[in-house]
């Protein structure tokens, strides 16, 4: 899976270096003075590295746990979110890390410990406020557990912090480590999710529908909180139908009683973000739909957007109280 | 395409005959030399960091290099322990004058042993553990990263001397056998480096339509440059429909005819 390992000399002996370095024995192992040397270089290409990234081992020095985007709340009284990994071993043609970085190689900051230290720090500094903090922003959460092991670690360390609620964000169907520990009740288990076809056509390389929700069923039944991202929301022929069952489909196959929350939003993107994504994939049938570029984002056009979004909010609400839903975009002009 | 870039005509010779390259009249500053369809090309550039890295420049102008193509540095390197005809790929190369390193990033399979590499200045005998010696790969890959992708960039070396053997006794024809039997190991870079490239897609579109839209009316460069894009589109989303054309000949600009192709493209939904 890994044929390269790049590996600040910080880390060269941390302990989970060296346990990962293990599992892939195989792999040729590089030294580099930071990171940034390899994943940052000027002159690559997204795609081509997509074949076949590498893992990069580095050390987080700081901006560790950061203030969360406005439209990235569920509810909290304050928002953060952190990235213990950059990129992700799914290939989403929508994805915005593909416009971001310059790199499709795999990063991984090895020490855990500052990360809760900050975590914890930040609870007990707005003790009288709830702290939600994401993860899963610059990479799926769960999809790479099984070699970083980093849940195993935070997981039972914020279970006692009474204002903290964590949200992991994923596809995986990595669950294997969740289901081994009691479900915790400050952590929410947030899936993203597109009706089957469209998935087959844009989630390359991630678990198929059916797969992430017998995971997330899985997940339920055990009492663990799980979460429903339909965030971004693909326009497609037929949108009515092909929305109206994939949340039937959902609706189904959960116990919607105990959906923790929703959030709802349209494809969108930063405009630079976009263009690159239009030069990595010029033949994908994504590029081709009615966006506009409006500021320094590309969405769909207007019509489209109220289209999509009129429909798929009304649906939503009609499985989910209101109370429970979160639009990652402002919808007043669209509902 | 791949453009190699060897220090020595005796790096050189055997590549030349294997793809039966031929030399080519105009270049006079660095020998080069191509196939027929010019596919692969080869350039001399002599020993060091800055005529490697000038070759780099003087091959990317002779053969209109694309972001598309490819680009190999093939050539004799010295290791302390590896046995002598060992194929490496680099996998980090370090510059020792200026200190700087740089990541190759081999995203094909390959079953090649690779390594990092040290361009040093001057040749020497004294051989750093875990490292192999050369003295052009820095100015190569610098070069050559600012012609294209670095995935597309690659040094690959093969073992001429190390504690045992040193670099002193090499010749001429020790050089050519070394690269003579590893000929095949080449042939199959170059073809993964091959299909690693068409990876990289470049806007092209229907060649006849865009031609006849833009005799029609004057499209300003701007325009020609969003017709390309609107015209990859309409083939994605209408592979065996033409537009209008009576419809387009009516129109007064350029302008016209773009928002009118935008209009009917906007107007399809995309099915998955």
């Amino acid at each position: 899976m890994i044929n390269r390992i790049y590996i600040e000399k910080e880390v060269a002996s941390h302990h989970k270096t060296l346990q990962i370095c293990n599992k892939f024995s195989n792999a040729s192992v590089i030294d580099c003075d930071h990171y940034s040397e390899v994943f940052n270089r000027k002159a690559q290409n997204f795609r081509l590295q997509k074949k076949s990234p590498g893992l990069i081992l580095a050390h987080k020095h700081k901006n560790l746990v950061m203030p969360a985007p406005s439209e990235y709340s569920i509810g909290g009284d304050l928002n953060y979110y952190f990235s213990h990994m950059l990129n992700c071993i799914y290939d989403c043609r929508y994805c915005f890390l593909q416009g971001m970085y310059r790199s499709a190689n795999y990063v991984l900051f090895v020490n855990y410990e500052e990360f809760y230290q900050q975590i914890k720090l930040i609870c007990n500094s707005h003790a009288d406020k709830s702290c939600h903090f994401f993860s899963g922003y610059d990479c799926d959460s769960l999809a790479m557990e099984p070699v970083t092991g980093f849940m195993q670690y935070l997981l039972p360390k914020i279970s006692d912090i009474p204002n903290l609620l964590l949200e992991l964000r994923t596809k995986s169907t990595q669950i294997r480590s969740l289901l081994d520990i009691e479900p915790i009740n400050n952590c929410v288990i947030a899936y993203s999710l597109l009706p089957d076809r469209l998935a087959k056509a844009l989630d390359h390389k991630a678990p198929d529908i059916s797969s992430r929700l017998a995971s997330a069923r899985k997940l339920q039944d055990q009492g663990w909180n799980i979460g429903l991202r339909f965030d971004p929301l693909i326009y497609d022929t037929d949108l009515e139908k092909t929305y109206q069952t994939f949340f039937a489909d959902v609706a189904n196959k959960l116990d919607i009683e105990k959906i923790h929350s929703v959030s709802i939003g349209s494809f969108r993107l930063p405009a630079h973000y976009f263009n690159k994504l239009s030069s990595y994939y010029p033949e994908d049938k994504l590029i081709t739909s009615p966006f506009e570029h409006s500021g320094k984002s590309v969405s769909y056009k207007n019509d489209v957007k109220k289209r999509l979004l009129s429909y798929c909010y009304q649906e939503v609400c009609s499985y989910y109280p209101l109370e429970k839903i979160f639009p990652c975009e402002a919808l007043e002009q669209y509902i | 395409m791949t453009h190699i870039i060897t220090a020595l005509h005796a790096e050189a010779k055997p590549i030349i005959r294997h793809f039966n390259l031929r030399k080519l009249e105009n270049s006079n500053i660095f020998e080069a030399y191509a196939n027929n369809t010019q596919t692969i090309t080869l350039t001399i550039s002599g020993i060091g960091k800055l005529a490697s890295a000038a070759a780099v420049i003087h091959t990317m102008n002779i053969f209109q290099s694309s972001k598309m193509r490819s680009w190999l540095n093939i050539g004799i390197a010295g290791h302390k322990s590896l046995d002598l005809g060992t194929p490496v790929i680099a996998n980090k190369i370090i510059d020792t004058g200026s200190k700087q390193s740089w990541f190759p990033q081999i995203v094909f399979k390959s079953r090649l042993l690779n390594l990092p590499i040290m361009t040093i200045d001057t040749a020497t005998d004294q051989y750093p553990d875990g490292f192999m010696l050369d003295m052009e790969s820095s100015g190569f890959y610098y070069s050559a990263c600012k012609v294209t992708t670095c995935e597309l960039v690659h040094c690959l070396k093969i073992i001429s001397d190390n504690e045992h053997t040193h670099y002193q006794q090499l010749n001429e024809s020790i050089i050519q056998s070394l690269i003579e039997n590893n000929i095949e190991e080449i042939t199959r870079l170059i073809d993964s480096l091959k299909t690693l490239s068409l990876e990289i897609k470049e806007i092209t579109c229907d060649e006849n339509l865009y031609n006849k839209l833009t005799s029609i009316q004057h499209f300003t460069h701007s325009h020609k440059i969003q017709l390309k894009k609107i015209l990859k589109k309409w083939e994605i989303l209408f592979p065996t429909t033409v537009p209008d054309m009576n419809r387009i000949h009516k129109f007064k600009n350029a302008q016209e005819i773009l928002d009118y192709l935008m209009f009917t493209l906007d107007k399809t939904p995309v099915s998955y």
